[in-house]
C-alpha cells in the first residue's frame, strides 16, 4: 500500500532532501502506531487528556522522527530511478575524474563501466559556432540537431540514439576512450582539470536505464583558462543491479574562454584588500560554523549564515567602501576604502561595531544632509545617522524580527526614502506549509520615512498587506512600467513572488496578471535591462534541484497529482526566472535564454562584467557545505 | 496501487518530519547543495547567455549568500564583493578585463532628501543608437546593496551621444558632450555633466584568497545563560540508575565537574590522571567530579580499567545513548551546531545540576580554579562570555533561558521525561505570571498541563496535582485546567477540593461542555451518587453519539445496579468506539455474558485480554463465558493462566469448572 497525497508530493518536490524522506516514509508506511494505552484507568471512569499542544510538534514523536532520518541512509528502495541514478552518476564522476587528471589515466574505470556493445558519439563536435562577445570572454556553442532546452519534458530519453544527431562512430571500451579524449581536447593532457556532473532527468524501463547528464570541465586551456559544459544522453544496461554504459550520445557542448593569458577576469583579493584590517580579516577567514559552535545561541547567531553586505561611501571620500554583517555575538565590520584601494577597519571609531544579528544593511541618505545614513535589517531595524565623516548614531529602531533582505526608494514621491524589509520566519520546527505554496510566515513591512528619522509602518495603509504571509528572501523597487513612480517585486521562498505596482502610493498585487507569479523557492530578485529594450526586466533566483527534476519527472510522481499541481512541483525544481518586459506583461524566457541551471542560487544581480555595453548575470550560490560532503 | 491512508499516517506531519528530519542531518554534519560553485552568464545580445562561470573565474565553492558591484578601485571595471556562509565570509573580486574597453560612471545628485536619487533612470544613448538604461537602486540581488554609482560598458569603441535622467516623480533632463571613461556627477537641474576626479593613486590589488589566518580556539564555551541538565539517565558500574541534577549530598555551592571519557582516549586517561591526582584541590575548590564512560557494553571493562588504573577517587559511571542522545540536545539549546561530541568533554554545573560552563576537550585542575573563581566572584548571573572580537550591543541580549523553549525542543527532540524533569524543577517568580504576556502565559498553561497528564498517566496524581495547579497559576481562568485539576483531586480523593475546581469551570463553559459534564458525572460516581452519575452520563451520550467514556461509564452504572440488558447498547457503542480499549471489550463481554451471548462474550473477553493480558478478573470471565458458550477446552486453559495472577479465583474457578454438568 502506498499512502500519497499532494502535501507529500509537495513536500517531495519540495526542499529536495526532505522529498526524500518523505518519499520513502510515503512507499514503507510504518505500521500505524501501536495503540495509545487507555487513558482509562482500571475503573473505567477517566477522561482521555486532550491532545498534547506542548510545544510546536507534539510529544512523544521521536520514535517516528528517528525512523524518518533513518530513511535518508537507508537504499531509495522502490525508487529504482534515484538509485540507479546515483550508481550510473557515480560510475560516471569515477571515469571523469580520472580522466580529470594529470594524465588522464582513466583506462581502468572506463573499462569497469563500459558496456563491450558501446556505441557513442563523439563527445566534442567538430565544430562549433562562435558567437559574438566583446572578446575578453570566447564563446563557442554546439547544438545537436533538433536539442531541446533540458527543462522541457524529455522525449524519451531510452528512444534509439543516433537519429539525426552525430553518429554513433565511437564503438567499444576504445571508442569510449577514445571519445573522452576528445571531450578534454580543449585542455592539454598535463594539466589537472575541475569536472563536475549532475543527473537531470532519468528514465528506467526493465533492466534498460538512461540519464541526461550536466557535464561541466574547468581548468587552464591550451587557449586560456577554459571552461566546457556539456550535456550528454546517457543509456546503460543493468546487470546484477550495475549500470553498465552502452551510450552517450552529445546533446549540447559549449565552451568558453577566457583570452586573458591564463589570468581570470574576476580575482579574488581578499587577502590583498584585507591586509591593512588583521582583526577584520581574523573574523570574517572564520565560517559561520566556528561561532556556532563556540558562542551560546543566545547571542542570536546561526550556522546557516544569511548576513549580507552594503557598499557605498560612508566617509564622503568619493571612495566607496562597504559594511559587512554579521551574526549575533560578532561584530558588524565598516570597511573604509583607503587611498590605495585597500581596506581600514573603521567599526569601532565609527560606531557600528554592532553585536546584534544584523542581516542586511544599507548606506542611504535618510535626511538629505548629502551622507550615507546606515539602516540594519535583523532582529529589529535600525536607523543610523552619519554625521557626514562616518560616525554614526542610533536615531530609531522598528521593533520586528527575522527581517532579510531591503531595499529603500520614495514610494509616495514625497522626496525622501522609505524602507521595506523583507521577513522570513522558519524553524526546524516550523516547516513553510503547503510547500508549493506556503502562506504561513510573517508580514513584510513598508516603513515611511516622515522625516527627522520617524518612520512609521505603512504596510497596510498602502495595500501592502495583500499576499504578505509568505517566506520572503529579497526585494527590489523599480518603475517597471514607467509611470515614475516606484513598483515593488518581491521574492518568496516556498512559492509565489509579489510584484506590487504603485498606483499613486497604494500598492496592488499585479504578479499573477502579468504572468511572474514564478513559482519556486524564491532567493533573489532585482531588475536590469538585458534586451537593450529600454524597459526593465525582471530576475528573480530561485532553487534549481536536479533531484527534484528527476522525482517530478517519473511517473510514479505524477500518479496522485493533477497536471497544475504537478507543473508547480517541477516548476519548483527548474531553478531561475528571467522575465522579459514587453511593455504590457513580462514573458518568461529564462529557458530561452539558458539562465535557469545556476544551483541554489542566492543574490543573483546584473553586471555587465566585460563592459560591452551588455547585462550580465552573476549568481552567488550554494547552500549548507558540511564536514560530511555525502550531499542530502 | 492503494491510495488508502493508513491510520496514523498524516501527511502534513511527515512533512513536518521530514522537514526537522533533514534539519537534524544538516546540524549533524550533511551536506546539503553543499560545494556549489557560483555562476556567471555571459549576455550573447541575441536573447542568450552562456555559462561562462569557471572561464570567468567567478566559480567559488563557497556557500554564497550576498553578492554586489562596484567599480571599487576606479579603473572602470565593476568589482565584486560577496559574503558566504562559510570561510572567508568575504570575497573581494578584483574585475581584470582590458583597459580597452570603454566606459562611464555616473553618480546623481538633486536637492531635498533623496540626495542620491534613487529611483531615477538613467539611459545612455550610444552613437550606434544603442539604449543603456540603469535604475538607480538602494538594494537588490539578496541582502546586498551595490553602488549607488551607475555604471555603463561602452564596448570598445563606444561613444556617447547622450546622457538622459529621469529624475523621480518623473522630470527628465539630457546632458550632452559627455566623454566615455570618466566618472560623472550629473546634478539635477545643471545641465551639463561634472567630472569627478580620477583616482589619485593607481590600484594595484594583488590576487590571492584570504591567507594565514589562526584558527579560533572553539573549545570552551560559555553559557549566557545556565541550562538546567536534570534528568539526564546514567548509571553506575553496578547498574544503578542515576540522573544528574540528583541531590548529591554535597555542601550547598559545590559544582560537579562531569568529565565524559572513553577508554582508547589518551587525553581522556591524562586528564582522569590529573583529576585522581587531585581529589583535595578538588575538595578545597568545591568541586565533586563525576567520570562516565562512553563506552559500550565490549569496552566498559577497560573504561573500568582505566579508572582504576589511576585510583580514581571520586564517582563514576556509564552515560548510554540515552544520556548521548539527551546531551545533544541540551548542546543543541547551547549552540546552533554543536558538531560532534568531543572527546574528553568536560561539563561543569552548579549545585543545581545546571550547566554552567562547558570544555569540549581536557580540562586542567588549574584551569578549573580559575572557572570556579571567576563563576564564584559574578554573583546570581553567569559571567558575561568573552566575545572573541569587541564591538557593542544595540539590544544586548538577556541572560535568560527560555526553559519552556528548552522543554520542547527536548519534547520534540524525542525526550519527553526530559522534558518533564525540566518543567518539574522550573521555579516561578511570585508574580512573574503578571508580568508575562499573553502568549508567554499560554505556554506556560500549556506546558504545566500537559506536564499534568503525563504525571497522572504515570500515576502520579500528587505530581499531577502540582503541575495543574501551575498551569493554572499561569492562566488562572483556564476553564479546562481546573478541570484537569479536579480530576486528579477527585483521584486523590479530595472530593470537596475538586468539586470547587469543577464549580470555577462551570462559571466559565457551558453546562453541556463535554469535558465538564463528564468530570460532574465522575464527581457524583465518586461521591456514591450513582444515580445522578448514571443521569449524567446519560445526557452526555446522547449528546455526544461518539463519547466512548460516557456510553462506557453509562454502561458500567447500568451493569452495577443490575440493569444488563440496558448495558448492552452503551457498552457495545464503547467497545466499537475503542476498539483498543480493554476495559470497554471487558465491560461489553459482561454485558453480552449477562445477556446470555456467551459466544459473543468471549472475542470480547479475548480482544480486552490482548490489551491487558495479566487481568483476573477478565480471563476468569473468560473462562465463563467460554465455559458457558461450550468452549470448555478454551475454559479449562483459563484455569492454569489465571492461577499465577490470582490463585484464590483460580481455585474458584476450578471448583466451578468442575461443578458443571456435562
Amino acid at each position: 500500500m502506498r499512502v500519497r497525497s499532494l502535501l507529500v508530493l509537495a513536500a517531495l518536490a519540495a526542499v529536495f532532501a526532505v522529498a526524500f524522506v518523505l518519499l520513502r516514509g510515503a512507499r514503507n508506511p510504518t505500521t500505524p502506531s501501536a495503540p495509545t494505552s487507555s487513558a482509562t484507568p482500571s475503573n473505567a471512569n477517566e477522561p482521555a487528556p486532550p491532545p498534547s499542544t506542548f510545544g510546536a510538534t507534539p510529544v512523544g514523536l521521536a520514535p517516528d522522527l528517528a525512523a524518518t532520518m533513518a530513511k535518508i541512509d537507508a537504499k531509495l528502495d522502490g525508487w529504482d530511478t534515484e538509485d540507479l541514478s546515483s550508481r550510473a552518476l557515480g560510475a560516471l564522476k569515477k571515469v571523469g575524474k580520472a580522466h580529470a587528471h594529470a594524465g588522464r589515466h582513466a583506462d581502468a574505470e572506463a573499462r569497469a563501466i563500459v558496456a563491450e556493445e558501446y556505441a557513442g558519439t563523439r563527445l566534442r563536435p567538430e565544430s562549433m559556432h562562435d558567437e559574438p562577445t566583446a572578446g575578453v570572454l570566447r564563446v563557442r556553442t554546439w547544438r545537436a540537431p533538433g536539442a531541446r532546452p533540458w527543462e522541457e519534458v524529455p522525449a524519451r530519453l531510452l528512444a534509439p540514439l543516433g537519429d539525426g544527431g552525430l553518429p554513433l562512430e565511437r564503438r567499444g571500451a576504445d571508442g569510449f576512450l577514445a571519445s573522452l579524449a576528445e571531450w578534454t581536447a580543449a585542455f592539454a593532457a598535463d594539466v589537472e582539470l575541475v569536472v563536475e556532473f549532475k543527473s537531470i532527468h532519468v528514465e528506467l524501463e526493465g533492466a534498460r536505464f538512461a540519464m541526461l547528464a550536466r557535464v561541466q570541465l574547468s581548468g587552464a586551456g591550451r587557449e586560456g583558462r577554459t571552461q566546457v559544459t556539456a550535456f550528454w544522453r546517457t543509456q546503460w544496461r543493468i546487470a546484477d543491479g550495475a549500470p553498465k554504459l552502452l551510450a552517450i550520445e552529445l546533446e549540447r557542448h559549449d565552451e568558453a574562454v577566457s583570452t586573458l593569458d591564463g589570468a581570470p577576469l574576476f580575482a579574488d583579493a581578499t587577502d590583498w584588500v584585507l591586509s591593512n584590517a588583521p582583526e577584520a580579516k581574523a573574523q570574517l577567514a572564520q565560517s559561520a560554523d566556528v561561532a556556532s559552535a563556540t558562542l551560546d545561541r543566545l547571542h542570536g547567531l546561526s550556522f546557516v549564515g544569511h548576513e549580507g553586505l552594503a557598499l557605498g561611501d560612508a566617509d564622503g571620500d568619493g571612495l566607496d567602501d562597504v559594511y559587512v554583517c554579521q551574526g549575533g555575538g560578532l561584530p558588524n565590520r565598516l570597511l573604509l576604502q583607503t587611498p590605495d584601494g585597500r581596506v581600514r577597519d573603521a567599526s569601532a571609531e565609527a560606531g557600528v561595531d554592532v553585536l546584534d544579528a544584523t542581516r542586511s544593511a544599507l548606506f542611504v541618505d535618510l535626511d538629505g544632509d548629502s551622507d550615507q545614513d546606515l539602516v540594519l535589517g535583523g532582529e529589529g531595524v535600525t536607523f543610523l545617522e552619519n554625521d557626514g565623516r562616518a560616525q554614526f548614531t542610533q536615531r530609531a529602531r522598528f521593533a520586528t524580527s527575522v527581517v532579510t533582505s531591503m531595499a529603500a526608494a520614495d514610494y509616495d514621491l514625497d522626496g525622501d526614502l522609505d524602507l521595506y524589509a523583507c521577513r522570513y520566519d522558519s524553524t526546524e520546527n516550523s516547516a513553510p506549509t503547503p510547500y508549493h505554496d506556503a502562506q504561513n510566515g510573517v508580514p513584510n513591512v513598508l516603513l515611511r520615512n516622515d522625516g527627522a528619522f520617524v518612520f512609521a509602518d505603512a504596510t497596510v495603509a498602502t495595500g501592502l498587506d495583500v499576499n504578505n504571509r509568505r517566506f520572503s528572501f529579497a526585494c527590489a523597487w523599480a518603475d517597471y512600467d514607467d509611470d515614475g513612480d516606484p513598483d515593488l517585486a518581491v521574492a518568496n521562498d516556498f512559492g509565489r513572488k509579489n510584484l506590487y505596482r504603485n498606483d499613486a502610493g497604494r500598492f496592488v498585487d499585479v504578479a499573477a496578471d502579468l504572468g511572474v507569479e514564478d513559482l519556486g523557492a524564491g532567493m533573489s530578485a532585482s531588475f536590469g535591462d538585458y534586451d537593450r529594450d529600454g524597459k526593465l526586466d525582471l530576475w528573480f533566483a530561485n532553487m534549481f534541484s536536479s533531484a527534484g527534476n528527476r522525482v517530478a519527472f517519473q511517473p510514479r510522481f505524477q500518479t496522485a497529482a493533477n497536471e497544475t499541481t504537478l507543473g508547480a512541483l517541477r516548476r519548483h525544481a527548474r531553478g531561475n526566472a528571467l522575465f522579459r518586459n514587453d511593455g504590457a506583461r513580462f514573458q518568461d524566457v529564462s529557458e530561452a535564454t539558458g539562465v535557469t541551471l545556476a544551483r541554489w542560487a542566492w543574490s543573483s544581480i546584473f553586471a555587465d562584467v566585460e563592459d560591452d555595453g551588455l547585462e550580465d548575470l552573476l549568481v552567488a550560490n550554494g547552500y549548507l557545505s558540511n564536514q560530511d560532503p555525502d550531499d542530502l | 496501487m492503494s491510495h488508502t491512508p493508513l491510520e496514523g499516517s498524516d501527511p502534513a506531519r511527515d512533512y513536518a518530519l521530514g522537514w526537522r528530519a533533514t534539519w537534524r542531518h544538516v546540524r549533524a554534519g550533511k551536506s546539503w547543495s553543499g560545494g556549489e560553485r557560483d555562476c556567471a552568464f555571459l549576455n550573447l545580445g541575441d536573447g542568450r547567455f552562456a555559462d561562462v562561470s569557471s572561464a570567468s573565474g567567478f566559480d567559488s565553492p563557497g556557500d554564497g549568500r550576498a553578492l554586489a558591484t562596484t567599480d571599487w578601485d576606479g579603473d572602470g571595471a565593476l568589482d565584486l564583493w560577496m559574503t558566504q556562509r562559510d570561510g572567508p565570509r568575504v570575497v573581494f573580486y578584483r574585475n581584470q578585463r582590458p583597459a580597452t574597453q570603454r566606459w562611464l560612471a555616473v553618480r546623481l545628485e538633486q536637492p531635498g532628501a533623496n540626495r542620491s536619487a534613487i529611483g531615477a533612470r538613467v539611459e545612455v544613448v550610444l552613437a550606434d543608437g544603442a539604449r543603456l538604461v540603469r535604475e538607480v537602486a538602494a538594494g537588490s540581488g539578496y541582502l546586498s546593496q551595490s553602488s549607488l554609482e551607475q555604471h555603463f560598458g561602452l564596448g570598445a569603441a563606444g561613444e556617447i551621444a547622450s546622457v538622459a535622467v529621469r529624475w523621480p516623480g518623473g522630470e527628465r533632463e539630457t546632458f550632452t558632450g559627455v566623454a566615455p571613461n570618466q566618472r560623472v556627477l550629473l546634478a539635477r537641474g545643471a545641465g551639463a555633466a561634472r567630472a569627478l576626479p580620477a583616482r589619485a593613486t593607481r590600484v594595484t590589488a594583488v590576487a590571492g584568497p584570504l591567507a594565514g589566518v589562526k584558527k579560533a580556539d572553539a573549545r570552551r564555551v560559555e553559557p549566557l545563560a545556565p541550562i538546567p541538565m536534570v534528568g539526564l539517565p546514567w548509571s553506575g558500574f553496578d547498574g544503578a540508575p542515576h540522573a544528574l541534577g540528583e541531590p548529591r549530598g554535597a555542601k550547598p555551592g559545590a559544582y560537579q565537574l562531569v568529565t565524559l571519557f572513553t577508554s582508547t582516549c589518551a587525553s581522556c586517561a591524562h586528564e582522569l590522571g590529573e583529576l585522581a591526582r587531585s581529589k583535595a584541590a578538588l575538595d578545597a575548590l568545591g568541586v565533586d567530579a563525576l567520570a562516565l564512560a562512553l563506552d559500550d557494553a565490549a569496552a566498559l571493562a577497560a573504561a573500568r580499567a582505566r579508572l582504576d588504573g589511576v585510583r580514581w577517587p571520586h564517582a563514576s559511571g556509564r552515560a548510554l545513548q540515552p544520556f548521548q542522545d539527551g546531551l545533544q540536545l541540551f548542546f543543541e539549546e547551547l549552540l546552533d551546531r554543536p558538531g560532534p561530541l568531543a572527546l574528553p568533554t568536560n561539563l561543569l554545573l552548579d549545585g543545581a545540576g545546571r550547566l554552567v560552563l562547558l570544555h569540549r576537550g581536557p580540562v586542567s585542575v588549574a584551569q578549573l580554579g580559575e572557572d570556579v573563581a571567576r563563576l564564584r566572584a559574578s554573583g546570581a548571573e553567569l559571567p558575561r562570555p568573552a566575545l572573541p572580537f569587541a564591538g557593542r550591543w544595540i539590544d544586548a541580549p538577556a541572560q535568560r533561558r527560555d526553559l519552556f523553549a528548552l522543554a520542547t525542543r527536548l519534547a520534540s527532540g524525542g525526550q519527553p521525561a526530559l522534558a518533564h524533569a525540566l518543567l518539574a524543577r522550573v521555579e516561578i517568580a511570585p508574580g512573574a505570571a503578571e508580568r508575562s504576556s499573553p502568549a508567554e502565559r499560554e505556554r506556560a498553561f500549556r506546558a504545566f498541563h500537559e506536564l499534568g497528564h503525563a504525571r497522572a498517566a504515570a500515576g502520579d496524581d500528587v505530581a499531577a496535582v502540582t503541575a495543574f495547579e501551575r498551569a493554572l497559576a499561569a492562566q488562572p481562568g483556564d476553564a479546562l485546567g481546573a478541570l484537569a485539576l479536579a480530576g486528579a483531586l477527585r483521584r486523590l480523593g479530595r472530593l470537596d477540593e475538586a468539586e470547587a475546581r469543577a464549580d470555577a469551570a462551570r462559571a466559565a463553559l457551558p453546562g453541556e461542555h463535554p469535558a465538564l459534564a463528564l468530570e460532574l458525572a465522575l464527581q457524583h460516581a465518586a461521591r456514591g451518587r450513582d444515580p445522578q452519575a448514571e443521569d449524567a452520563f446519560e445526557r452526555l451520550a446522547q449528546r455526544e453519539q461518539d463519547n466512548a467514556l460516557a456510553h462506557l461509564n453509562l454502561g458500567i452504572l447500568r451493569l452495577k445496579r443490575g440493569a444488563a440488558a440496558d448495558a448492552l447498547a452503551p457498552l457495545a457503542r464503547a467497545a466499537s468506539l475503542r476498539a483498543q480499549d480493554p476495559e470497554a471489550r471487558a465491560q461489553h463481554g459482561k454485558a453480552l455474558y449477562l445477556a446470555g451471548r456467551f459466544a459473543e462474550a468471549v472475542p470480547e473477553y479475548q480482544a480486552s485480554l490482548a490489551a491487558r493480558p495479566e487481568h483476573a478478573e477478565t480471563v476468569y470471565n473468560l473462562a465463563l463465558a467460554a465455559a458457558r458458550g461450550g468452549q470448555d477446552a478454551l475454559a479449562a486453559e483459563q484455569v492454569a493462566r489465571l492461577e499465577p495472577l490470582d490463585r484464590a479465583l483460580a481455585e474458584r474457578l476450578r471448583k466451578l469448572l468442575a461443578s458443571r454438568p456435562r
